[in-house]
């Protein structure tokens, strides 16, 4: 039995060397085929770059054909023009906007604030299956406090159910009974 | 372990051991992160 356990331990051990032979292998190997690539693209963009500047060098002719020449030329074309890129402020949640909206749908809507009351939002991942995405997305909604979710009605659970395509989590989850328990524990606190 | 019995591991549990390493590749692969530019 003793000789067995042995043997296991030795195999185990062997197979664990394996593994980590392995894993220094194929890590190798994956940055030496990289650092190839990139010597590649590198003596590629060089052979271009000396191709492109060959033509200058060769030119040998008198100043005055040279800027005859550079006046029949056409202008070249920068390296590379950077757009500026105009980065759009992420849609987090649609707040809910009387235009777009129907009044039955304002209804079911919940009490949103512009920003947080006091000097900081609650901490509202502290409700079980609220995580920093929905927690940012609520406040997009203008949800910021325990009180606020607590104070919700079927219809704005339903409401919001519907603007975080959540079907049904919050009642799955309790965030209604979880928030007033928290707003409990706050105004204790 | 002497050397004996090395061999004999190795030949009967190389189909482990291989695919341990082939797994390892595997992981050591995709660890690789190339740096970003």
């Amino acid at each position: 039995m003793l000789l067995d356990t042995t043997h296991l331990m030795e195999t185990a051990l062997l197979v664990l060397a394996a593994y980590l032979l392995g894993c220094v292998l194929g890590y190798g190997i994956r940055r030496v085929l990289y650092a190839a690539r990139g010597t590649r693209q590198r003596t590629a963009i060089a052979t271009s770059a000396a191709a492109m500047a060959l033509p200058e060098i060769k030119r040998s002719r008198s100043p005055a054909a040279r800027l005859a020449a550079r006046v029949d030329e056409p202008m070249p074309a920068p390296a590379r023009v950077v757009q500026p890129r105009v980065i759009e402020p992420p849609v987090i949640a649609s707040r809910p906007r009387p235009s777009s909206r129907t009044t039955k749908s304002m209804d079911r809507a919940p009490a949103a604030l512009l920003a947080p009351r006091g000097e900081a939002a609650d901490n509202l991942r502290q409700i079980k299956g609220i995580g920093p995405k929905i927690e940012a997305s609520l406040n997009g909604l203008g949800i910021y406090h325990f009180d606020q979710i607590a104070g919700w009605t079927k219809a704005n659970v339903d409401w919001v159910d519907d603007q975080l395509a959540f079907k049904g989590r919050i009642g799955r989850e309790r965030w209604v009974e979880q928030a007033a328990k928290m707003t409990r524990v706050k105004a204790d606190a | 372990m002497d050397w004996d019995g090395l061999t004999y591991l190795l030949g009967v549990y190389w189909p482990y051991l291989l695919a341990a390493t082939l797994i390892g590749l595997v992981v050591g692969w995709r660890s690789f992160a190339p740096p970003k530019a």
